[in-house]
């Protein structure tokens, strides 16, 4: 007889209702898995005939055909064991004849426990929107799933329970909805613990307050890395539906399996070495899975060591940068992660490291310098609005006299701005002033005469090109916004110009 | 071009511009024209010790042919060629002890340079330096000098720029290249070749297509001492070339000046040195060297041009930040140390007082005073 149990299935972060089929007929016993199924799919069959004959059932001694449909899409993983075991289940009539309502993903192991799986947010939460609205989900998974207000989760840890709670026998009680908390634990590094600094705190500072992409250069020891590890200390707090988005392209791989709080509620910090490959950064591979620029998705990508990254890497940062997603083409898939993340780059002023210190000599020849600085391209860095060079610290800045702003009051600034931010671009589908174009940088920053003066002073004795007049203006929107100033003053513009690219990359 | 400049052209190709060899071929026959005539005949016995290669070179460029095509190359890339012969051979350059016996050159060759001073230094240099070459560059030439440069990298750059600066000079500039006239080094340069092509003169003696390797560097030197009367150094550090071609002007008689440095800058060590020595005269303005050409020169201070800015024009944190600068450059961070402001505040006052130019950003965001640009005055 024929069964049908609901699973489903994902093609990047879209989701696609899949029906498990199993038909048993009578004939010499054999088992076949039809529907474009991948090896570790193909491999179900071993761990579904133990944990079906481990779970205390027996494993029908017929000709069972077991479909995938839809058949034309690609299926992949271990994630439809548990649907499968229980199609077998019913087909062979030992669950009755009821039939099956909840959508099941789940790994079987040989005893018939079920082990968790990858992807279950984004499924659960496309499946919702679709009209689903029970699951069966593995225990490990169901507090990631359990956010979906409306959805009944239920958590199962084997197959023995679920086929009890199937037949009504022993019920499984559904996993309880939880409330969302942004949790702004542990943070590295907090901004008092940072000495001195006060221009590139400053820098950073207006940088998380509009989400401007920054390039710290400065030479070793300067401190580069440990401000960097600081930012993710002031972004702003995340929401419900960012904390949503996040986890559902953490889901993807694995990292949200067996977490407390089955959601990932700080902005994640990402920081690949410069060894990445372009594949790893923008996402790829034969499944087309999510790389670090969407991993960092509204949280902070860190590239420690830019210019040591490999050319091609780097260029292909360029499209997320602009876009805010990155759409990734295989022959097995197509698909498309959102990346609308938060550039941080480090890198030395020049190979040797000291351009620019003043208690040590710099050694690099101009043509070393130049081929340096040529290693990052023109439009990659127009991409990015803040530039701060950074020197090494000097004794009396380790003491420091004055006493540092800490993070958490940074961060209520940041908050304050960002809100700013949210009102002023209502129904424009952009959140932050990094993110205005050309037209709207106008329209939202435009200058009055005196500033003009000063825009066009700076234009003509710092030979600014036009896309770095439009990054001032941007800069100097998110300066007032920290001011709480509805107007942009002189200062703003003035002190934007200071955050400019200077000397090390332009001028050589 | 004439058809004693091609006779000469000939030789020094054969020669390959060895200037030893080429007077040594010239000084075994009668006249140029008999040598050609045996190298086009191919009598190798009239040549005295003649090794393959350059008797090869010798009957290959003797076809009318490949004359053709040399001197046709020439013209199209508006190259003119100038012997010791020529009527617009520099005169000073005939002094020394072995003048080349033909440049190539792009632009004007004026024989009669009024007076030609040479600027040069290392090719990495400190803003100081770069200052200084501009500066002192620009000042000599609106002051009828023309400046001779090696246009590499660093202060010959910077020179021959602030040469460029003066607007209305009949011949600010003299390029001296170490590689082929249409060889372009560094070749981030190439705007500033076209600038001096333009409007002063690009020479060389080595033959077109010649690389800038280090070893012409020191040949290409003598010229720059050579052509000029004086040398300034601005800046060389213990090893530098600039070090080589004040020993050459020493030794042609030329007058060595040089712009003092802290002691303890690495980039001074050599110019120091030669004043200690002597063998320079310290320099504060360019009047300093003008006073040894001419009569009736007054003071020129270096910051002659500079705009005044009255104090009490400056802002409360303009004022404190000047204060700050006029004892030395510091980092924004440092500033904002040792002054009473908000950093966003700071900030946006530097900008503006980088605007009037009472100060300049130096790599590392580094902070001084631009006293070029301007001087900022007592009220009195």
């Amino acid at each position: 007889m024929l069964a049908k149990v609901l699973s489903y299935g994902l093609l990047g972060l879209m989701g696609y209702p899949l029906t498990v089929e199993t038909d048993i007929s009578s004939g010499l016993p054999a088992y076949e898995t039809v529907g474009l199924p991948d090896a570790v799919v193909k491999e179900s069959r071993e761990r579904v005939r133990s944990a079906i004959k481990n779970s205390g059932f027996s494993f029908p001694n017929s000709r069972i055909t077991v479909n995938l449909a839809p058949a034309d899409y690609r299926k992949e993983g271990s994630l439809y064991d548990l649907p499968i075991a229980v199609s077998i289940l019913q087909a062979s009539g030992q669950l009755g004849r009821k039939p099956i309502e909840p959508v099941m993903l789940g790994e079987l192991s040989l005893d018939g426990q079920v082990r968790p799986v990858n992807g279950v947010l984004p499924m659960v939460i496309d499946a919702y929107a679709k009209g689903f609205k029970r699951f069966a989900i593995p225990r490990d998974n169901a507090a990631e799933a359990s956010y979906i207000e409306g959805a009944e989760i239920i958590p199962v840890s084997s197959l023995k329970e679920l086929a009890e709670h199937l037949n009504g026998s022993f019920p499984i009680a559904p996993e309880a909805m939880r409330r969302f908390e942004a949790a702004h634990a542990n943070y590295d590094t907090d901004f008092s613990e940072i000495k001195g600094q006060d221009t590139a705190k400053r820098a950073a500072l207006v940088a998380v307050a509009g989400g401007h992409n920054i390039l710290l250069c400065g030479t070793p020891g300067s401190g580069k890395t440990m401000l960097a590890r600081a930012i993710p200390s002031i972004l702003p707090d995340l929401s419900f539906d960012e904390a949503l988005e996040i986890t559902k392209i953490h889901s993807l791989t694995g990292a949200t399996r067996g977490r407390e709080s089955g959601l990932i509620t700080e902005r994640p910090f990402r920081a690949p070495h410069h060894g990445a490959s372009s594949v790893s950064l923008v996402g790829g591979g034969s499944k087309a899975l999510p790389g670090e620029v969407s991993l960092a998705h509204m949280g902070v990508l860190f590239l420690d060591e830019f210019a040591e990254f490999r050319r091609d890497v780097l260029e292909a940062l360029r499209q997320p940068l602009e876009d805010g997603r990155i759409t990734i083409s295989r022959s097995a898939a197509t698909s498309t992660y959102p990346a609308a993340f938060m550039l941080v780059a480090a890198m030395n002023p020049c190979p040797c490291g000291n351009r620019g210190a003043r208690l040590k000599q710099c050694t690099c020849t101009p043509m070393q310098i130049r081929r340096y600085a040529h290693k990052i391209s023109g439009p990659l860095l127009d991409r990015i609005d803040i530039h701060i060079e950074m020197t090494e610290v000097g004794y009396s800045e380790i003491t420091d006299r004055r006493g540092a702003e800490s993070s958490a009051s940074l961060r209520m600034r940041v908050n304050r701005a960002r809100e700013t931010q949210r009102k002023r671009f209502l129904g424009t589908g952009i959140t932050c002033n990094a993110q205005m174009n050309g037209e709207m940088a106008r329209n939202f920053c435009a200058p009055d005469a005196e500033s003009e003066r000063l825009l066009k002073a700076a234009y003509q004795q710092l030979k600014l090109s036009a896309r770095a007049y439009l990054r001032i203006l941007r800069v100097a929107r998110t300066i007032a916004d920290l001011d709480d100033s509805v107007k942009i003053l002189p200062k703003h513009y003035a002190e934007a110009v200071q955050y400019r690219s200077v000397n090390i990359l332009t001028e050589v | 071009m004439t058809e004693q400049e091609r006779l000469w052209l000939w030789l020094n190709y054969g020669t390959e511009h060895n200037v030893k060899l080429f007077n040594s071929i010239l000084n075994g026959f009668d006249s140029i024209e008999e040598a050609h005539e045996c190298a086009v005949k191919g009598e190798r016995g009239a040549f005295l010790e003649l090794s393959d290669g350059v008797w090869k070179r010798l009957t290959d460029a003797a076809d009318e042919r490949f004359m053709a095509r040399y001197t046709g190359w020439l013209s199209r890339h508006k190259i003119g060629v100038a012997t010791l012969l020529s009527e617009n051979y520099p005169a000073l350059l005939k002094e020394i002890s072995d003048p080349p016996s033909l440049l190539f050159y792009r632009g004007d060759l004026n024989p009669d340079v009024e007076f030609p001073i040479a600027i040069i230094g290392s090719r990495s240099c400190t803003s100081y330096g770069k200052d200084i070459a501009r500066q002192f560059g620009r000042q000599l030439v609106e002051k009828g000098a023309t400046v001779v440069t090696g246009l590499a990298a660093g202060i010959d750059s910077y020179a021959a720029c602030g040469a460029l600066d003066a607007t209305d000079a009949q011949m600010p500039v003299i390029g001296v290249l170490g590689c082929g006239i249409d060889v372009i080094y560094p070749n981030n340069n190439a705007y500033l070749y076209d600038g001096v092509a333009e409007r002063g003169a690009l020479i060389t003696e080595f033959l077109p297509k010649t690389q800038p390797l280090s070893y012409n560097f020191p040949i290409r030197n003598r010229l720059i001492s050579g052509l000029s009367l004086g040398v300034l150094v601005v800046e060389a550090g213990e090893r530098s070339g600039a070090s080589i071609t004040a020993g050459y002007a020493l030794e042609q008689g030329r007058d060595v000046f040089a712009v003092p440095g802290r002691i303890t800058d690495v980039m001074s060590a050599t110019t120091n040195r030669m004043i200690q020595r002597g063998e320079a005269k310290p320099v504060f303005a360019v009047s300093d060297i003008l006073c040894e050409y001419m009569e009736g020169i007054l003071e020129l201070p270096y910051n002659a041009t500079a705009q005044k800015i009255p104090f009490s024009s400056l802002t409360e944190i303009e004022k404190q930040i000047y204060s700050e600068l006029i004892k030395g450059e510091k980092n924004s961070d440092e500033l904002y140390d040792s002054i009473n402001c908000s950093i966003a505040d700071l900030h946006s006052a530097l900008t503006s007082m980088e605007f009037s130019g009472i100060i300049k950003q130096l790599p590392g965001k580094v902070f001084a005073c631009d006293t070029i640009r301007t001087k900022v005055v007592a009220d009195d």
